[in-house]
């Protein structure tokens, strides 16, 4: 195989739009799990205010 | 679906985008090695056709995908269960990136051999534009509307109109004259054995990586909406006491 332009831009475009989507999921699971963890200590609070009230 | 049910849910889903991402990272390196390496260099075209293996494996797993969003689209109509939806969004998510790649590669390809960019009017180019915008208009529609029940129809419905698409792209090469050649006929594929092999090896690995994609959004998907039910419930507990 030799050096070609066109066929190194190809394979670039293909995995740098591939990369760029793995981050985009990357934030948005990053996202949820932000989310998730507030609920719980949200969750946790209120159990805890219960439990000393009760 | 409850709660509960989703849970299993994602447990299931996450055990098979791990092991959808482990075939990937297997199959993507070999196929790689077939496309760049082990296919012979094309006599006409040169280098340049090394394009085609992965042009023409994101472009089977982006059809793999939209149909993945049909066979959703009709199960939710059918079971009223949200996770359809939610996996019907991800394989359009994905879908659409794959298309983009086949869209963007095609001209890098187009420009030395045909000496164009872009071919515009050439029916192959132009179904699968208008296959594109389909799905970006799906996830326009989608964030256009509240999250109900009729958002998941409209959704179901336009994902199985829109795959209507697919089989033009499909067949536009064999019903109008376009400069796409026809690799893949009734009788076989027009390749020579180690091309053939590359292409096979480009399809695979496109495929493994298009369903790791999905199932990893579609699994985000449900434990977004499980945060979701929890923060009601929260909210209601707060309001009503438990």
């Amino acid at each position: 195989m030799t050096w070609n332009w066109y066929l190194f831009a190809g394979y670039t475009v293909i995995w740098v739009l591939i990369a760029l989507y793995l981050l985009y999921l990357h934030r948005e699971q990053r996202r949820t799990t932000e989310r998730l963890e507030a609920v719980e200590q949200r969750l946790a609070r209120d159990l805890g205010k219960e439990h000393r009230e009760g | 679906m409850s709660h509960l049910n989703e849970l299993v849910v994602l447990r299931r889903i996450h055990r098979w985008s791990a092991w959808f991402l482990w075939a990937s990272l297997v199959c993507v390196p070999v196929a790689l090695y077939g496309a760049l390496i082990y296919a012979p260099t094309e006599r006409v075209m040169g280098e340049v056709q090394r394009v085609f293996y992965f042009h023409v494996g994101t472009a089977f797993a982006a059809f793999l995908a939209f149909f993945l969003v049909f066979v959703a689209g009709i199960a939710y109509l059918w079971k009223k269960v949200v996770f359809w939806d939610q996996l019907a969004v991800a394989s359009v998510e994905a879908g659409l990136v794959f298309t983009t790649i086949v869209l963007t590669t095609g001209p890098i390809w187009a420009r030395p051999v045909w000496n164009t960019w872009f071919p515009w009017g050439d029916p192959r180019v132009t179904t699968t534009l208008v296959l594109w915008f389909i799905y970006v208009a799906y996830l326009v529609l989608r964030s256009s509307l509240p999250e109900a029940e009729r958002k998941y129809k409209l959704c179901a419905v336009f994902g199985i109109v829109g795959f209507l698409d697919v089989p033009i792209v499909w067949m536009s090469i064999r019903w109008w004259r376009t400069i796409h050649p026809v690799v893949i006929t009734s009788s076989g594929a027009n390749l020579d054995p180690p091309m053939l092999h590359a292409l096979v090896a480009a399809v695979v690995a496109a495929g493994f990586l298009i369903a790791a994609l999905i199932l990893l959004r579609a699994g985000m998907r449900v434990q977004a909406r499980l945060v979701e039910v929890y923060s009601y419930r929260l909210a209601d507990q707060r309001r009503w006491g438990p």
